[in-house]
């Protein structure tokens, strides 16, 4: 679904990525992991058309991206950025709606479908209670979930997040990969209802949410892909210890799934 | 933006547009009530001589003057209030408008550059001045976007920096112009403090083709002006074309404040003032808030000129002095009851 074939890219004469190639097939979330300024970030950037490509290809079920203008892009890939600062001049509806902008004249006049979608996102979202709410009045858990709503709107095949986490509590954290997890595996009700799986690249720092809601980690070191597999297969307390430069253990919780901890003992001196 | 199609602000802004005009039309050296305003113009209209003008010298003072100098000054409020808005969406910055980013001051370079010559009282001839000041303006901003350029893009700060320096460059030329051209001193001076010196129809045909480009294409640029504001990445993240945006935002609003420049001169403040006020009332939806300045900003201007045309009859103020005096307090006024409100 997504082939990225040794691309390169960066800022000036700066390459951040070198030569990154992998695929990954529909409905499947790829965790893009690694140190800070290891790549991540301009990855998304790359795959969204914001910066160009020096060398390589990516391709969204066979069409190259490069050879595609923003707004055929934004049909495909859909980037839901870190919230950070939301415009307040606007309602959580109107934000919704921004995400059919692909598909809209310059007057941006929603069509009875766009509508239709718009709707059925907010109630996918849970945010259709605070439909006519100021952005600006919503929690930071909101808004990023606001940002979600609007890449779904895009109704494109693949999802790109920047670390959607970071900013956030437990409680929306985890909230956030439920749903995450759920648009690339759709229930089987939901796909009865006609839900198509997305195909997800979530750029993550927390190690202890990759195992429960991804399928595949790809781990960044400088540009270069260096690992990448099942959670259990990157998550490995030799390679992580290494990239980050700190004694790190792997343990397992009580359901199975793979927890990273510091492999070091404070008051051992 | 909302699908509940509110008409509210745009009768509003009408309302106060249409009481304006008629004030504009009836306040000048001869003062003609309003009730003999509307007769006569309705008289007219339907063929009739009005009973309150038997001898039609109302009719001609009307026609002839204050309807022209009232259109005049609709265009330009229009004008100025919808590019102020335009250039305020695009740079993301509350404080853009077309002085900041030198707009203003290179168009009027242009203009008082063409001043130096008598050019034909036709309607091509009218045509010279707002070509000029079109043609000062859009260097003024080309220059300036250059020197703000950071490889592809352009950081607000360091066009609102290189905007303030191009526009201190530009007046500065204008001065040496008018110090040059003794004979034509106190009408330029007039006019660079926003006092209309042409009378009559021929400004507003000279002015009129330029504004119908400026101001109909500023009213179809609010939804991109909208997804903008979440910045250039996202914008062109959601399929938005950012740099042909950016451009074709900059020429139409360069357009319609150089028209509006070329005979009505300098006048601050209303590019600041209205979209503003337009905001705090009806929010910050650019499809809406475009279109309900140009009527807002016609009808301000109007009010301003009115008053400027009274204070101190029958001497006359030029009316940029007025909109400086009463809309600075007033912008700060809005500046500090705004802090509390999420509207920008």
């Amino acid at each position: 679904m997504l082939d990225v074939k040794e691309i390169t890219a960066g800022y000036g004469q700066k390459h951040v990525l070198k030569e990154l190639s992998f695929s990954i097939s529909e409905g499947t979330v790829l965790a893009l992991i690694g140190p800070n300024g290891s790549g991540k970030t301009t990855f998304i950037r790359a795959a969204s058309g914001i910066i160009p490509l020096l060398k390589g290809s990516i391709r969204v079920d066979g069409q190259d991206l490069h050879k595609m203008n923003s707004q055929e892009i934004a049909r495909r890939i859909a980037v839901v950025p870190q919230a950070r600062s939301i415009p307040p001049a606007f309602t959580v509806e109107e934000v919704v709606a921004l995400g059919r902008t692909p598909y809209l004249n310059w007057l941006g006049k929603l069509s009875d479908r766009d509508q239709a979608i718009v709707d059925q996102v907010l109630e996918q979202t849970d945010l259709a209670v605070m439909r006519d709410r100021n952005v600006a009045e919503l929690s930071g858990g909101e808004q990023q979930r606001l940002f979600l709503a609007r890449a779904l709107a895009q109704e494109a095949p693949l999802l790109l997040l920047d670390e959607p986490t970071t900013h956030l509590d437990l409680q929306y954290q985890v909230n956030l990969m439920q749903r995450v997890y759920r648009l690339a595996h759709p229930s089987k009700l939901e796909q009865a209802a006609g839900m198509k799986a997305r195909t997800v690249v979530v750029t993550i720092h927390d190690l202890n949410l990759l195992s429960r809601y991804t399928d595949l980690v790809g781990l960044l070191v400088d540009g270069r892909l260096v690992e990448m597999g099942t959670p259990d297969e990157v998550l490995r307390p030799d390679l992580l210890s290494h990239t980050y430069h700190l004694p790190l253990d792997v343990i397992k919780d009580a359901s199975g799934y793979s927890l990273v901890t510091p492999a070091d003992d404070p008051t051992a001196l | 933006m909302s699908k509940k199609n509110n008409l509210q602000p745009y009768v509003v802004t009408s309302l106060i547009l249409l009481i304006a005009g008629v004030l504009s039309i009836a306040v000048g050296s001869v003062f003609i009530s309003p009730r003999t305003v509307i007769d006569v113009i309705f008289s007219a209209i339907r063929g009739e001589v009005s009973t309150l003008d038997p001898n039609g010298v109302y009719l001609q003072i009307i026609t002839d003057l204050r309807i022209p100098h009232a259109v005049l000054l609709i265009l330009a409020g229009a004008a100025l209030a919808a590019s102020g808005s335009a250039y305020q969406g695009l740079f993301r910055n509350p404080l853009a408008d077309p002085y900041l980013i030198g707009v203003s001051s290179g168009a009027g370079l242009g203009a008082v550059a063409a001043m130096m010559v008598r050019w034909p009282y036709t309607p091509l001839g009218l045509m010279v001045i707002p070509a000029a000041a079109f043609a000062g303006g859009i260097i003024t901003v080309l220059i300036v976007a250059q020197l703000a350029r950071v490889g592809k893009t352009v950081p607000t700060t360091n066009l609102i920096l290189a905007g303030v320096a191009a526009s201190a460059f530009a007046s500065a030329l204008t001065s040496a112009l008018m110090i040059n051209s003794t004979g034509e001193l106190r009408r330029a001076l007039v006019w660079m403090m926003g006092g209309s010196t042409q009378t009559g129809w021929g400004p507003v045909w000279g002015i009129l083709p330029y504004m119908v480009v400026g101001l109909s294409g500023l009213v179809i640029i609010g939804h991109p002006l909208n997804v903008l504001q979440f910045g250039d990445e996202q914008a062109q993240q959601l399929g938005i074309r950012v740099q042909r945006v950016r451009w074709y935002t900059i020429g139409l609003a360069t357009l319609s404040t150089a028209a509006a420049v070329a005979y009505t001169g300098i006048i601050g403040f209303l590019g600041l003032v209205v979209p503003h006020i337009v905001r705090l009332i009806w929010g910050g939806d650019y499809r809406r808030l475009i279109p309900v300045s140009m009527l807002g900003g016609a009808g301000l201007l109007l009010i301003m000129d009115v008053i400027a045309r009274s204070v101190i009859a029958p001497q006359e103020v030029p009316v940029g002095i007025v909109t400086a005096l009463l809309g600075g307090p007033f912008f700060l006024w809005v500046l500090k009851r705004s802090k509390s409100q999420n509207y920008w």
